[in-house]
């Protein structure tokens, strides 16, 4: 080992220079036996998300100030924020952060029923609520088939299966709420989805293997 | 499968873990490494085999991080871990997503390296299972160990003192808390090195010497060193003579287990932030204000405020009911407005580590690296073993200043170092 004039340690036979102060110290480099692994850090960038970042908020900015130079107004620019914010949270985000199965069919689902309701607001300005009375129920209705097919499937064990059962009672528990919210001629649809859920989870539970609240004492321990 | 020794899926995180998997982001998350340099290079089917033995002895690293409705929390992985080839930087970011450990062992030439997730063990934990796996590793290489000494042994069944959580035994709400305010501190600042890459640079010197040179200022290594990091720290901000000078502040973090007789393997550290305004002083003087406010201020009634802050915080039933989502939103804002502004820099001493005097022949030495700080640039580390001090600086800016001024305080108190780096 040599000694760095200026700084006055012992520099390792490995390297060329000082590590603190840049100053040639070596001759001759005779790796030793206790070095890093060498690293090549050009892999560190991630390029491809920050390219497709920019170009997104660069293509919304786009499009409003288009709709406002023609319009004075934002009008059909919503429709691209709209597009673009759905296709983010519920198609692009769970990509990036590797979602399991079941998270992927759960954002599928709050994306269909948010597309469902947009769209009823953009043609009819809920004159004619289509989404409630016919779109929504079949979407939930479609859903809590999933939901079944996961439960009995017993896919990850017990845990999923409690869960699948939470979640179809949770939506039992939303359908009676939006059944006493909206009392107007399509509310039977609402009641068909409550009283499916409410027999899934009867039938279900009567399935239940031992220890029934131990995925669920785990996962909502205060 | 459950963990057949305590009959448990499953952990709650304890108080001091409930921080890290709030604050991480998609660039950060709290990992550190303590490694062990061998004489010989490391075999991996050995390395493999005495993992495999060690892992069940040491229930609370046999976890995965899981998310739960109020909070996250610790679920048993059924499958072994796998040893590692280092290949990355030192505690590079860890994907802590479905079934996957929240540590890794790693091999390089002749360095084993465990890095963990601060959330699982703090520093004492980690050399605590490291000492294990490299004992291990040195039975099957053919060591005929007879005094273990502090070393737990594979063999053994973990006592469920090692899996409690110490901040819940110990919290005495009637001793009072630790006042919240504290002043923001001076930190380097400097261009930051691009996402991921840690630059280490390791100071290697005899223990004696240094030893010896704290023994002539009257203090310990520990306080030595301490002082060496506060008066390179005060040098620098002197010297870029800003208008608006702020105090320099090092924070040491304190083995909690000494002081209450706790032998959990789980988080149980707290820490305390030297103060030292930022005036001229010579190195005698920073030394003696720092000594006089290590020994005043952590005391076993320090401590008890210490956990009781923490801890009643965390019991409070508005924060318990609150969703996880609005927990973590909180807690990093938090983390960002006072998390890592109130110190300059954190040193963290293991101490001497002591091991059988056969596994000497093995051992060259252990290092201590702690991972990067999600907006404070340097921290400082030291490992003592067989007579060989290691002081390790990880660094996320690209220039180093610290270590270029720390290491040039301790040459001129006569202390042979010997530097290396990751960065050729």
């Amino acid at each position: 080992m040599k000694q760095c004039r200026k700084c006055g340690v012992y520099v390792d036979d490995d390297s060329a220079n000082c590590p603190l102060c840049g100053a040639f110290v070596h001759e001759e480099i005779t790796p030793t036996i206790y070095d890093y692994p060498a690293v090549d850090i050009t892999k560190k960038r991630k390029l491809f998300w920050k390219i497709s970042g920019f170009a997104t908020i660069f293509t919304i900015a786009l499009v409003i100030i288009i709709n406002l130079a023609v319009n004075k107004k934002v009008s059909w620019a919503s429709h691209v924020i709209f597009g673009f914010a759905l296709a983010w949270i519920c198609v692009s985000r769970p990509v990036i952060k590797r979602f399991c199965v079941r998270k992927y069919l759960t954002w599928g689902f709050i994306g269909v029923i948010a597309l469902l309701f947009y769209i009823n607001i953009w043609t009819s300005r809920l004159t004619n609520p289509w989404a409630f009375s016919l779109g929504m129920p079949i979407a939930i209705l479609t859903w809590q088939t999933v939901l079944e097919i996961l439960a009995l499937s017993h896919k990850g064990g017990r845990g999923d299966y409690q869960i699948s059962l939470t979640k179809i009672f949770a939506l039992s528990a939303i359908c009676i709420g939006v059944s006493f919210i909206w009392k107007n001629a399509y509310h039977w649809a609402w009641y068909i989805c409550t009283a499916r859920g409410f027999l899934d989870v009867l039938v279900l539970s009567f399935f239940a293997k031992d220890k029934y609240f131990s995925e669920l004492k785990k996962r909502l321990h205060i | 499968m459950k963990n057949a020794m305590f009959d448990k899926e499953w952990f709650k995180l304890d108080n001091a873990a409930k921080i890290y998997p709030a604050a991480r982001s998609s660039r950060w998350n709290a990992v550190f490494r303590m490694s062990c340099v061998l004489k010989e290079e490391v075999k991996p089917e050995i390395l493999q085999q005495a993992l495999d033995d060690v892992i069940d002895r040491f229930p609370t690293f046999r976890m995965a991080l899981k998310k739960g409705f109020f909070w996250y929390y610790f679920q048993f992985v059924d499958h072994k871990p796998q040893i590692q080839k280092e290949n990355d930087f030192p505690c590079a970011m860890m994907r802590l997503t479905g079934n996957d450990y929240v540590f890794r062992v790693l091999y390089h030439s002749h360095r084993i390296s465990v890095e963990v997730f601060h959330s699982i063990t703090d520093g004492t934990g980690n050399i605590t299972f490291l000492k294990t796996l490299i004992m291990r590793y040195c039975e099957l290489c053919g060591a005929q160990i007879e005094n273990f000494g502090d070393i737990l042994h594979y063999d053994d069944d973990p006592t469920p003192e090692e899996v409690e959580d110490s901040f819940s035994r110990f919290i005495d709400k009637s001793k009072g808390k630790l006042p919240r305010k504290e002043p923001s501190a001076y930190q380097i600042k400097g261009q930051r090195e691009i996402r991921g890459v840690l630059n280490v640079t390791q100071g290697r010197m005899p223990f004696e010497q240094l030893h010896g040179v704290a023994k002539s200022f009257g203090c310990t290594v520990n306080t030595y060193l301490t002082a060496v990091l506060a008066y390179a720290l005060l040098k620098r901000q002197l010297y870029e003579k800003k208008s608006k000078r702020k105090p320099v502040r090092v924070q040491v973090p304190i083995n909690l287990r000494k002081i209450f007789g706790s032998e959990t393997l789980r988080n149980f550290a707290g820490y305390y932030n030297t103060n030292l305004a930022p005036e001229e002083k010579t190195f005698e003087e920073v030394i003696k204000e720092l000594d006089s406010q290590l020994k005043e201020n952590i005391t076993q009634e320090y401590c008890q405020k210490f956990i009781n802050s923490n801890v009643s915080l965390e019991k409070n039933p508005i924060v318990k009911i609150a969703p996880r989502f609005l927990k973590t939103l909180i807690m990093n804002m938090s983390f960002y407005l006072v998390g890592e502004k109130l110190m300059s820099c954190t040193f963290s001493n293991i101490g001497n580590i002591v091991t059988p005097k056969e596994m000497y022949d093995y051992i060259d030495r252990f290092e201590f690296v702690l991972g990067p700080q999600k907006y404070m640039n340097n921290s400082m580390t030291c490992a003592s073993y067989n007579g060989v001090s290691v002081v390790t600086f990880s660094r996320t800016s690209k220039d180093p200043i610290l270590e270029r001024d720390f290491f040039k305080v301790l040459t001129e108190h006569g202390i042979e170092v010997s530097v290396n780096s990751n960065r050729r």
